[in-house]
């Protein structure tokens, strides 16, 4: 098992708030992995940290093999990291199509032509027609992305994460504010890409039928600090994380 | 030695000036996220309210400065019920544009109402004539700007810590949300904290009436000094305000003293400096 | 703009009638020293010239999403440029190139100062720095000529030595050579709009986060995009002082800055050709009110809060958002999408 993302007594902290106190953690090539905790255990503030959105105050991040602790956010993503939002981030005035050349345009190095059209680059047409297809948003192609369902929204949130071609992408709460037949849709795209086994998922979610259904390894985070780390059968008999999760969805996720 | 002590002061009073016009501008960034680009006109028509008051109708100096206070803070009650307000949600780039529309209608209304250039009043008795220091001769008009402008700090800063009301302002200024959520009349209380940044504006161009030329344009110049001064200090920050003042009143009589050609420009060097060291500004952040 | 296909009025796809509109109007413009004559070719020359200037303009505000009142600074730069080089060297190609290119280099090192900043921060640090520069027009006396200006610029011939050489002293030919840049120019900027590029910029109005994610570096292409927009303010100052003769401070002024914002509001943010119609639009305006009364400012501030409360994507979007569907409804046998 490659190991693609390493991180080295990482610590953040804002103001008087510990928000990550000393995390090392490793992710692995091809094993999807869910990272879980109460609220303000900092799984967000970590997956900020990690793909360049916030600076950390102490610590390393290693990714395949090279240092990228200091690394802006577009120089990760041109190594192979990936991202979803968990508030929704596309760009509401461009065509769905439009949304999905944007990073296409970037991966194929061709951000920076100035003269040529858009509609010249057969080879960036056809990336895009490819990935809206395998989101099934091909139908929807010419809709500015604003006027999109919430649903759907979610499915180009994924298809833009996932036209940068990362090897490690995370999903920030990738089924928040979907309805079930939505749900279906987003989880049978994330089965189906990381079978494909050209990107591993780190997601962030609170669903604990999401959790347990789709993850190799599961991450309980509590207090900026990582309190187990496992196979979801070894998570499941974990004591200090049935205690720190005295909420329901833990008591559900086990039944 | 002396001379540049004296210009120091001399820097201090036009300091607080500035102090005055940036105080209202980052009170209403800070509460209403609204950046008035009009709040330099709200200095002009401070200045002529005052002007006509005293100037022209002959009533009581601080009859006039009151009068001039109330008059800005209607207009400005109507800038923020009827146009601003309906903006608050839309991207900062409309606020400029609508602000700067408002500056276009103050320029051409007060030169429509009151003509072109006008003369200086003259001074009030008891602050007539001047007193030594330094070796020199200053104002003493201008020792009472500084005493207002050091006045309006300490107030400023004794009503946001220690009353009620700044509890509220400081906290919307936070988290409008949950101060919304808690009972706080948000609507009323923007358009409150706005009439008050108007009137701290409006004070400062009824005081500076006996000694600056009151002319329809001064609005635009003191604006861009505003704003020079909230970037060195910090936006949203009445701390770096008046420090950023004091700096800004001080470096231009400096200036004017040392490099006659050039004061204006450097106080924009200045601002390029503390924007390649510290670009949140001296205190921001 | 995307296609709507299907569509048609009159028969003709709705992309060709505005190809064919744009076509007449240049014609149009080409016979204007023929059909109308010395004032109309003066106003038409100054249309062009604040057209290429809110341009610039648009390509900061409509498709980076960054508002810039500082664009007057680049603009005087291209006009003092122009002029001190024409005054020392009298031919125009060197003239107009140094003046662009002097607005270009400014913009670089005063981008990179504004840059890194927010939406707030950028637009009054370009206000700033606008006004710095107007500060140095101002009082830079032995440079600039101070309060005067420059003065006696000729309007040099166009010539390529040993090649050509075309006088420029009547005005039909300055206006021919006008309205040829400017078209070349504007065509540039289209051609640049719709590019890779132009979309990448576009995605930074959206959402700059979503951009960085996609591997782009904001920071460059934000500064790439304001050079662009202070080379085209600089090409519109250095068409200025052939024409006038003389460039004074006030050209530096922030409310000169106001100008390319005015017509860009005007003619709408959201379309190429919104600046240029607002451009048109800015001038008939001026020209109108200035007939009744000399207070056209206060008509002016009017205009902009009614366009901001009312109609934020300005005039060419009652056109596309009215008009043309009434149209369609009206004439076109199809459904609309």
């Amino acid at each position: 098992m490659t190991e693609l993302l390493r991180t080295e007594n990482v610590r953040k902290s804002f103001g008087h708030l510990q928000a990550l106190d000393g995390v090392d953690i490793h992710f692995n090539a091809d094993a999807l992995t869910s990272i879980i905790g109460p609220n303000g255990a900092g799984k967000t503030t970590l997956i900020n940290l990690l793909t360049g959105s916030l600076g950390l105050d102490s610590g390393k991040i290693f990714f395949k093999g090279e240092e990228i602790t200091k690394m802006p956010t577009h120089e990760r993503v041109k190594r192979g990291i990936g991202r979803s939002f968990q508030i929704m981030n596309i760009f509401p005035m461009l065509t769905v199509f439009q949304n999905i050349q944007i990073p296409v345009l970037s991966l194929f190095n061709k951000s920076l032509k100035f003269f040529s059209r858009l509609d010249a680059h057969a080879d960036v047409i056809a990336e895009v027609e490819k990935i809206s297809r395998d989101v099934g948003l091909w139908d929807k192609r010419e809709l500015p992305a604003g006027e999109l369902s919430h649903g759907d929204q979610r499915l180009l949130e994924m298809g833009i994460a996932m036209s940068s071609q990362p090897e490690l992408c995370f999903l920030d709460e990738p089924t928040s504010g979907m309805n079930p037949g939505e749900r279906v849709k987003i989880l049978e795209n994330i089965r189906r890409l990381s079978k494909d086994k050209r990107t591993t998922f780190i997601i962030v979610e609170h669903d604990m039928d999401v959790v347990f259904g789709l993850s190799d390894r599961i991450v309980v985070m509590h207090r900026g600090k990582v309190i187990a780390d496992g196979r979801p059968d070894e998570i499941k008999e974990n004591e200090n994380v049935r205690e720190v999760y005295l909420g329901e969805e833990l008591e559900e996720g086990l039944i | 030695m002396e001379t540049l002590a004296f210009q120091g002061l001399v820097g201090l009073s036009l300091a607080m000036y500035l102090w005055l016009i940036a105080a209202g501008l980052t009170i209403v960034f800070g509460v209403l996220g609204i950046l008035n680009f009009a709040h330099g006109s709200l200095y002009m028509l401070g200045a002529y309210f005052a002007f006509t008051c005293y100037g022209l109708w002959g009533i009581n100096f601080w009859l006039s400065i009151l009068l001039s206070l109330i008059g800005v803070a209607l207009v400005s009650l109507v800038m923020e019920r009827f146009f601003l307000r309906f903006i608050y949600h839309l991207d900062v780039a409309y606020q400029l544009l609508l602000t700067f529309g408002f500056i276009l209608i103050f320029d051409d209304a007060v030169k429509i109402t009151w003509g072109g250039v006008f003369m200086i009043p003259p001074m009030p008795d008891f602050f007539s004539g001047a007193i030594p220091i330094f070796g020199r001769s200053f104002p003493v008009y201008n020792l009472f700007i500084i005493g207002a402008g050091i006045g309006v700090a300490i107030g400023l800063w004794l009503i946001l810590e220690r009353t009620w009301w700044g509890r509220i302002i400081r906290a919307s200024a936070s988290d409008r949300e949950m101060a919304g959520a808690i009972g706080v009349n948000i609507p009323i209380l923007f358009t409150a904290v706005f009439m008050f940044g108007a009137a701290l504006a409006a004070f400062g161009g009824a005081l500076s009436t006996p000694v600056r030329v009151v002319a329809p344009g001064i609005g635009a110049t003191v604006i861009i000094q505003a704003f020079v001064v909230t970037v060195i200090g910090g936006l949203g920050n009445l701390k770096g305000a008046f420090v950023g003042a004091i700096i800004v009143g001080v470096l231009t009589a400096y200036g004017i003293l040392l490099f006659p050609i050039f004061e204006l420009f450097i106080i924009f060097v200045v601002m390029a400096i503390v924007l390649l060291l510290k670009p949140e500004g001296l205190f921001g952040g | 703009m995307m296609t709507r296909k299907g569509v048609s009025i009159f028969g003709y796809g709705y992309k060709k009638v505005s190809n064919l509109l744009l076509l007449l109007l240049i014609v149009v413009l080409f016979f204007v020293p023929q059909l109308a004559g010395k004032y109309p070719m003066y106003m038409a020359m100054h249309i062009l010239i604040l057209s290429v200037f809110a341009l610039g303009f648009n390509l900061l505000l409509g498709y980076t999403g960054l508002l810039s009142f500082g664009q007057a600074g680049f603009y005087a730069c291209g006009a003092y440029g122009c002029g001190k080089v024409l005054i020392l060297i009298p031919s125009l190609l060197p003239g107009i190139i140094s003046g662009v290119l002097f607005a270009g280099v400014t913009a670089v090192i005063l981008g990179f100062l504004c840059i890194r900043h927010t939406r707030i921060y950028f637009a009054m640090l370009t206000l700033c720095f606008g006004m710095m520069i107007y500060s140095l027009a101002w009082k830079w006396h032995t440079m600039t000529g101070g309060d005067d200006g420059l003065v006696g610029i000729p309007r040099a011939p166009l010539e390529i030595p040993g090649i050509f050489s075309i006088d420029m002293s009547s005005l039909q030919n300055y206006y021919y050579f006008v309205l040829i840049v400017c078209l070349l120019a504007i065509g540039l900027l289209y051609r640049i709009v719709k590019s890779p590029f132009g979309l990448i910029l576009q995605g930074i109005r959206d959402s700059e986060s979503r951009v960085s994610f996609s591997g782009v570096s904001v920071k460059n292409y934000r500064l790439i995009a304001f050079t662009i927009g202070g080379l085209y303010a600089g090409l519109a100052g250095a068409l200025l002082p052939p024409l006038e003769n003389t460039v004074t401070p006030p050209l530096a002024h922030w409310t000169h800055s106001a100008e390319p914002v005015l017509a860009t509001l005007l003619g709408g943010i959201h379309t190429f050709s919104g600046p240029v119609v607002g451009a048109f639009l800015f001038y008939v305006i001026k020209d109108v009110i200035v007939r009744f009364t000399e207070y056209w400012l206060i008509c002016l501030g009017v205009i902009v809060l009614a366009l901001v409360m009312g109609l934020p994507g300005g005039v060419v979007s009652i056109f596309e958002q009215k008009l043309i569907p009434w149209v369609r409804l009206r004439f076109a046998g199809r459904s609309l999408h």
